[in-house]
């Protein structure tokens, strides 16, 4: 449904590109995909994992940009176990807790990454990575 | 360098010292993932001992941080969902009496905490800052009979408010009952601080000079700092 102030006749590429970017998938997520719910999502794409391991691979993966105090980190976490995105895994360890992606998670992060790929490839077609100010800044945390 | 038993000492009281922090946290929230977060607290803290042989001032302000700003996060949180009335009352375990003895001890706390930060920005704990005094003294709150009632009159109020859902409860009891106290957590804390803002009317360059001169040296040098800061 397109919002009323746009009629067929003025639309743009830029309407688009918005009304996009709200597929059903975020529009049911309470959560917003913060840099760090990112990178967490991405820590647990290939296997499960406990808080710190989480918290150093978090900070490996985003080349130091992204660093998670225990409270950061576990409140990143509370909210994604709301939302479903992620789940306790039953383990013998006593100590730790392991967390791993569920498959609302996965689809989330798999349509996130998706789009990343998409705004991407438009920013090569446009040869946008050959300006340098948009390559140093803009573009870190693609 | 440490050696093993001192090392144990510094990771105990590190361990205590972040345990504290996490009473900043809503209970709900401390009670699911309180015991997690210590654990990798304890991890990041050994790597650091690994990493640079101490554990620094850097390390322990970004967790005083990161704590100040995720407990923030959290309560403010619990009041989105849960409103500002059950916030109170069962997050912060605040009864009526407690809320106005709170609001009671209000203008002594923040006119106490602008001298402190007075004293903290010239160096000194033990005297007030004279330019912190002659901007407060300025206003009406230094007229005499106001600041009677703000220093005197609404702390000794708030003692006897507070008092009051203690004492309701108290035929149910067997005096001494620490689990009684422990239920009322709102009463007992207002209550310490009513009293310590009291003595500080008497000993308002006494306890701050102590204060810092013990989280400098540690108890080991006591009687010469108490004797340094009755000369404060």
């Amino acid at each position: 449904m397109l919002p009323a102030n746009i009629s067929i006749d003025n639309i743009s590429n830029g309407d688009i590109l918005g009304l996009m970017s709200k597929s059903k998938a975020f529009s049911n997520l309470n959560v917003s995909l913060t840099p760090q719910i990112f990178y967490i999502l991405l820590s647990l794409a290939t296997k499960s994992r406990h808080g710190y391991d989480i918290m150093k691979q978090v900070e490996s993966d985003s080349q130091g940009n992204v660093k998670l105090g225990p409270g950061t980190l576990y409140g990143a976490i509370k909210r994604m176990l709301e939302e479903e995105l992620i789940a306790a895994v039953e383990t013998n360890e006593a100590r730790r807790k392991y967390y791993k992606l569920t498959e609302k998670g996965r689809t989330i992060f798999s349509s996130e990454l998706q789009r990343y790929n998409g705004a991407v490839a438009l920013a090569k077609k446009r040869n946008l990575f050959t300006n340098p100010k948009l390559t140093k800044t803009t573009l870190t945390h693609v | 360098m440490y050696n093993i038993s001192e090392n144990t000492m510094v990771e105990e009281k590190s361990d205590r010292l972040y345990e504290m922090l996490l009473l900043l946290y809503p209970e709900p929230y401390r009670k699911k993932f309180g015991r997690e977060m210590l654990y990798t607290f304890q991890d990041m803290r050994d790597e650091e001992q690994a990493k640079h042989g101490v554990v620094g001032v850097v390390f322990w302000s970004g967790i005083l941080i990161d704590t100040l700003l995720s407990a923030f996060h959290e309560h403010k949180e619990v009041i989105r969902k849960d409103g500002m009335k059950k916030y109170l009352h069962q997050t912060l375990k605040l009864n009526n009496y407690n809320l106005v003895s709170l609001i009671l001890l209000l203008p002594y706390f923040i006119m106490a905490c602008i001298d402190f930060g007075g004293r903290i920005l010239q160096g000194n704990l033990g005297h007030y800052n004279p330019a912190t005094y002659a901007a407060l003294s300025q206003t009406p709150l230094y007229w005499y009979p106001i600041l009677f009632t703000w220093v005197i009159l609404f702390p000794i109020l708030a003692i006897v408010i507070s008092l009051i859902p203690l004492a309701m409860n108290s035929k149910k009891i067997s005096w001494p009952d620490i689990a009684y106290l422990k239920q009322n957590p709102g009463s007992v804390i207002l209550i310490t601080v009513a009293v310590l803002l009291l003595a500080m009317v008497k000993l308002h360059d006494f306890l701050p000079c102590l204060v810092y001169n013990i989280s400098m040296n540690g108890f080991g040098h006591l009687p010469s700092i108490i004797s340094l800061c009755r000369k404060a």
